[in-house]
């Protein structure tokens, strides 16, 4: 045994791990990455309430003596209304709920590599540690696309007009979605770590921590895209559905 | 805890797929109230992240106190945005 072995200090097992009264035997790192979510969480609440406090004022901010001071969103009933702007794209909700269907996937496949790791089935657990990384790149490419639209003539909302900077709307949905797809680069870069680790056997007594503390950001992150997905795509805005006209 | 059963997380995976087709779905049901729209779909993305929560992230299985520590928190957002969209709608109103 190695000098740096013998000295290093043995991986508790959560289940070693003292039954405390008030949170059980939650290990430090569960108990460290949830107070770490909850402030990320509220990071991604103050974003999501930037765009539900500009969505809401939008009609304030068009019709002020009939000058257009600034708009929330550049849709034709926006144009037909007189303000000055670029067409933006409307969303492709059914690619993107193919995007939220991979990400679902990829938190399902995160669930079994945790239940491996739990039964010490290593090579499982590797397994499906790189199918739930395989689901995160595959979103990463879809938003990539959605942005940008691989350089495919007619394809990516940023070409087709969704420009930040030219109305809330483009601004909004450009921070809350990017910010978002930085926890999914985050994600998938530490669950390919993961992976490697499991690969080279560093879970094969069945220490389930680190797995679990994986799957607690990774769901977090699939957790925050069902809101998002619901509030920016799935909610229409002012002018673009006919039960939501502009005012 | 440990807690492994995988036929009930492919349970909550199906519910999950489930409620996002709905979701989808009722955007294009033609001359939907926006309330109604609004409502269901709101409702729908609170239930799916309450499953990814409390079954995906184990939280039905940890003691109530880490429960409340870590769901009070998250409905703050929640609180605030219900004070924002009512003084939103007063002053579209008003």
């Amino acid at each position: 045994m190695s000098a740096h072995a013998e000295h290093a200090h043995p991986a508790i097992r959560p289940e070693e791990w003292p039954d405390e009264a008030l949170y059980g035997n939650v290990t430090g790192g569960k108990i460290g990455m949830w107070i770490f979510l909850l402030s990320d969480a509220l990071m991604f609440a103050g974003f999501l309430l930037a765009y539900a406090i500009l969505r809401g004022g939008q009609a304030a901010y068009i019709a002020a003596d009939d000058v257009v001071v600034s708009y929330w969103r550049c849709n034709e009933a926006a144009i037909e209304r007189g303000i000055d702007c670029i067409l933006e794209p409307d969303f492709g909700i059914a690619f993107t709920a193919l995007l939220t269907f991979v990400l679902i996937c990829s938190s399902v496949t995160m669930v079994f590599s945790y239940y491996a790791c739990v039964e010490k089935d290593s090579k499982g657990m590797t397994k499906y540690l790189w199918l739930s990384a395989f689901g995160g790149f595959l979103f990463l490419c879809g938003q990539y696309y959605e942005y940008f639209g691989f350089g495919l003539e007619g394809h990516g909302l940023y070409p087709l007009g969704l420009v930040f900077g030219q109305s809330f709307f483009a601004n909004t949905f450009y921070v809350v979605t990017a910010f978002h797809g930085a926890h999914v680069f985050t994600g998938v870069t530490y669950i390919v770590v993961m992976a490697i680790r499991a690969g080279m056997g560093k879970y094969d007594d069945g220490n389930y921590n680190h797995v679990e503390i994986l799957g607690l950001f990774w769901h977090f992150v699939d957790l925050v895209w069902i809101l998002v997905f619901t509030f920016i795509y799935l909610i229409p805005s002012p002018g673009d559905h006919p039960s939501f006209p502009m005012l | 805890m440990v807690h492994v059963d995988r036929k009930h997380s492919l349970l909550i995976w199906g519910y999950l797929l489930f409620l996002t087709v709905l979701e989808v779905g009722i955007v294009y049901i033609p001359g939907i109230d926006p309330t109604l729209l609004i409502l269901g779909l709101v409702a729908m993305a609170c239930v799916k992240a309450g499953l990814v929560c409390f079954y995906y992230m184990h939280l039905k299985w940890e003691t109530d106190s880490l429960k409340w520590t870590i769901i009070i928190p998250m409905l703050t957002p929640a609180v605030y945005a219900v004070a924002l969209v009512l003084e939103a709608t007063y002053r579209l109103v008003a």
